[in-house]
């Protein structure tokens, strides 16, 4: 009896063995999916943060490309501009124009108006010495504005002793 | 009071019209002068005419002589002697300097009575004087009214005295387009008259008929009415000459102002083709 008990208890307790063990072999197989699955899913998060990281700079440093050549191009046409009105304007302009403006002080310059009707290079002046300082009028300007002022004054001057001689001569 | 700016123009107005001076001159004289309101009797002629002996027989000053006669040129200012309610007026010779002549027509620019001395002797008009006749029209228009020729050194020319003053008022008349009056006098007749006292070489001597010549015009008063008149037409020479002083300055001023206005034009134009473009590669950096 004994010999049949023994071996069919063996069998069983290998048939309740196995199949414990079996449960315990495929919740840790399941867990090692997941725990695969995640990382693969963490390095992925990485990667494509890595990526926009690099485009973000791609385009910054596109930007920053940009605003440089602008400036560059933009310091060149200033300085022709100055050039251009020498017979006006003189002063540390062209050295302001070659090398020192910055990307903010160009917005600056275009986003002002000229006075569109200035009567003095004065009021010319002060507007453009408040877009680039240094900026001053040419002694062949000056010149020209204080002989017009001179004229003026000279023209009422005249015109006030003309009119004192008129009087004198109808009294 | 006059500004800085009127005085430095009034500098400016001188050397730019000599004409302009003078009658500017004349007239801030001539307003002195309205204030005393004595006629002006103004002797002029070439040097050693007899001018000043002349003027010291007209307003009685024989011994002592008021009007300096001695020296070769006495005369190289104007010089004045009030007598009677009337202001002689003694200027250089018309020969000597270009000062003197300049002298003599500041003189003569304020003469009530205008007498011009010519030496008998001569009795033939210099180059000198028929020039100074022919600026005088020009600068005294209303001669005619005013002036008197007194002939000096009458005593040297009793003989052919009718034949000197024919051919003197032929040359006068074809000058002036008119003949003044023309009065020989002898100022050493009168002197010796005055100092010796005979009345026979007073009456020889022309001055009492100078004098009474001189009188006339002034007992009619119209000497004030010319004068006033002579000044208005100084004046409104003085303000045509300023005004074309005017004229000048507003052309050239014209000329400044379009050069700057052209400038600013070219300013704004550069400046607006800059901004435009600056601000196209602004919209476009930004846009990116």
């Amino acid at each position: 009896m004994i010999w049949i008990l023994a071996p069919l208890a063996i069998w069983a307790g290998k048939a309740i063995y196995d199949a414990v063990t079996d449960d315990s072999e495929a919740e840790r197989n399941r867990q090692e999916q997941e725990s695969r699955q995640q990382r693969e899913q963490q390095r992925k998060s990485e990667r494509e943060l890595e990526q926009r990281r690099a485009l973000e700079k791609r385009a910054a440093l596109q930007r920053k490309a940009q605003q440089d050549q602008f400036v560059i191009d933009a310091q060149q046409h200033v300085a022709r501009f100055y050039d251009q009105q020498k017979d006006l304007l003189v002063g540390t302009v062209a050295a302001s124009a070659q090398g020192k403006f910055t990307f903010p002080d160009l917005k600056r310059f275009v986003l002002q108006e000229l006075p569109q009707q200035p009567q003095t290079s004065q009021a010319m002046l002060d507007h453009l010495s408040n877009l680039v300082p240094g900026t001053n009028i040419s002694p062949s300007q000056r010149d020209r504005d204080q002989h017009i002022a001179s004229l003026e004054r000279d023209i009422a001057a005249l015109q006030k002793l003309a009119s004192t001689f008129t009087q004198g001569a109808a009294a | 009071m006059k500004t800085t700016i009127e005085k430095n123009l009034l500098e400016c107005l001188y050397a730019e019209s000599v004409e302009f001076a003078r009658l500017h001159r004349e007239t801030l004289e001539h307003g002195a002068q309205a204030v005393d309101n004595k006629p002006r009797v103004i002797v002029c002629g070439l040097l050693k005419a007899g001018k000043s002996s002349l003027l010291n027989a007209l307003s009685g000053q024989i011994e002592p002589e008021h009007f300096a006669t001695k020296a070769s040129r006495a005369t190289t200012k104007v010089a004045e002697l009030t007598s009677d309610g009337v202001t002689y007026v003694d200027t250089p010779g018309l020969d000597a300097t270009v000062e003197d002549d300049e002298e003599a027509w500041r003189g003569l620019a304020s003469a009530d009575q205008l007498v011009f001395v010519h030496s008998l002797r001569i009795a033939t008009l210099d180059v000198k004087e028929v020039e100074f006749l022919q600026q005088l029209l020009q600068r005294r228009p209303d001669c005619q009214q005013h002036m008197v020729v007194a002939l000096s050194h009458a005593e040297s020319a009793d003989d052919d005295r009718e034949e000197r003053l024919t051919h003197l008022r032929a040359s006068l008349t074809s000058l002036l387009g008119f003949c003044p009056a023309l009065i020989p006098t002898s100022c050493s007749r009168h002197r010796r008259g005055v100092l010796e006292n005979k009345p026979a070489l007073l009456a020889l001597s022309g001055i009492a008929a100078l004098q009474y010549s001189l009188s006339l015009v002034r007992a009619s008063g119209d000497w004030r009415a010319a004068r006033v008149a002579r000044d208005r037409r100084k004046r409104r020479q003085l303000s045509q000459l300023l005004n074309l002083a005017i004229v000048q300055r507003q052309i050239l001023l014209q000329g400044l102002q379009d050069i700057r206005a052209q400038q600013f034009s070219h300013l704004r134009d550069d400046f607006g083709n800059i901004v435009r473009h600056l601000r196209e590669r602004l919209e476009q950096i930004e846009m990116a």
